[in-house]
């Protein structure tokens, strides 16, 4: 195998990961066009990264999703279109059946929406509320290098019903930058709370995502600075830490 | 789920049945949204995304042909490039207002979703495998697979010679599917 043949080989890994720049992508499927052994090694690759998906963090969606599908369902009618002719009374009869079902469905939906999903509270009302309220902790945030100006602290109920983190005087952001909350386990495990903005100098009310688990399972919480869209990693941040809260109760 | 009734679903889909595709999304919602918030890192992005691969797959799910894979697989795929997609638009847009918070509050019920990793199962070899790498292999495939970067943005964003890059991402793929080829046939070993 030639030089030039072998280096167009090894961008084929790339090639199915949709990481080549536009030139060498061209060269590849100049190559792919017309060798069967190039066309092997990308089918191979691309088994390879069609898995891949695989590895993303297990993280259940919330549940309120199944009724906002229904709502976007109803919303689109007419459904499409299907061509399959032997199935078209089915069809039908599916479509009257469904679309009772559909209409039950969001009746139900509105009248039990209030007990199903409350809306959801203001941060800066959460924190008044916790800071009213008996048996709530209070732990003031620890600014990060270069962020002594940065004030605040967390407070929540140690059930876990309700977290807001209260915070002055954030660093001002780039237009392609973002703050990042993050939610470190009592197990080590860390992932995003979050992304947000907030505007230099606003005292920013921060919610904490706790799903309902004791404060006590987390053993704290930061935010970085990030690029827009956040970190690329789901389990650390890339930017600098803004402030942290550490949970020691 | 098994197979049959997975099908059956599908079929159900196909004729244009609603229900069928509530129950699919009652079965796959979580490693959907697993994906979205792998790319996305963000809860309320995540379950736009969510929704959108579900009504996708309400409106084109004639195009998904069985002969060439996992329907699963075809979803999250799907759902994958819609958060890229998304990832994308983020990156490129202006703040909107001075103070947006997309995060929200609400306590969620927890759910387990089917565990990828399951002994004898290609996925669970490949993501064992994909642990195993060295941390700078594994990032360059992370950051191109699940964040759409091509071998200059990893370059650029991590601050390392294009050629550092390519060598890490090659070698890494390398890896995967070697491992990948001994789990499918034992007798490979290219």
């Amino acid at each position: 195998m030639n030089d030039n043949k072998q280096a167009l080989y090894d961008l084929i890994p790339a090639y199915a990961l949709d990481a080549l720049d536009p030139e060498e992508r061209a060269a590849v499927e100049s190559q792919l066009d017309t060798d069967p052994e190039a066309q092997r090694l990308l089918a191979e690759y691309r088994q390879v990264a069609e898995l891949l998906v695989y590895t993303a963090p297990a993280r259940p969606a919330p549940p309120q999703l199944a009724d906002d599908l229904r709502r976007r369902l109803a919303a689109q009618h007419p459904r499409p279109t299907r061509t399959a002719a032997p199935a078209r009374r089915r069809q039908y009869r599916a479509l009257w059946l469904a679309a009772a079902v559909v209409t039950l469905a969001a009746a139900a939906a509105l009248l039990l929406r209030p007990a199903l999903m409350p809306p959801a509270p203001d941060p800066a009302q959460a924190f008044a509320t916790l800071t009213a309220s008996q048996n709530v902790l209070h732990i003031p945030i620890a600014p990060g290098e270069g962020q002594e100006v940065v004030t605040g602290e967390l407070v929540a109920a140690p059930d876990g019903t309700l977290a807001v983190i209260r915070v002055e005087s954030l660093p001002a952001l780039s237009p392609d930058q973002t703050f990042q909350l993050w939610m470190r386990e009592a197990d080590g495990d860390v992932y995003s709370g979050g992304l947000f903005r907030a505007a230099p100098g606003d005292v920013a009310y921060i919610p904490v995502p706790l799903e309902g688990r004791p404060l006590d399972s987390f053993v704290g919480f930061g935010v970085s600075i990030e690029p827009a869209g956040g970190s690329p990693y789901p389990d650390r941040p890339t930017g600098p830490r803004v402030f942290a809260v550490t949970v020691d109760l | 789920m098994d197979q049959s009734s997975e099908n059956a679903l599908l079929a159900r889909l196909q004729d244009g049945d609603e229900e069928a595709l509530i129950a699919l999304h009652t079965r796959y919602a979580n490693a959907v949204y697993a994906v979205a918030y792998r790319v996305l890192g963000e809860r309320m992005a995540a379950e736009e995304v969510t929704q959108d691969t579900f009504m996708r797959l309400w409106e084109k799910s004639n195009t998904y042909d069985p002969e060439k894979g996992r329907f699963l697989t075809w979803l999250l795929t799907i759902a994958r490039r819609r958060a890229i997609d998304v990832l994308r638009s983020q990156q490129r847009r202006q703040p909107p207002r001075q103070e947006t918070f997309s995060i929200d509050a609400h306590p969620y019920l927890w759910e387990q979703i089917p565990d990828p990793g399951a002994a004898h199962d290609l996925r669970g070899t490949l993501a064992a495998e994909l642990a195993r790498l060295p941390p700078e292999q594994r990032d360059a495939i992370e950051l191109a697979y699940f964040h759409g970067m091509t071998h200059s943005d990893i370059a650029a964003y991590l601050q390392v010679p294009l050629g550092t890059v390519k060598t890490r991402l090659r070698l890494g793929m390398q890896k995967l599917r070697q491992a990948w080829l001994n789990e499918s046939n034992p007798n490979t070993d290219d």
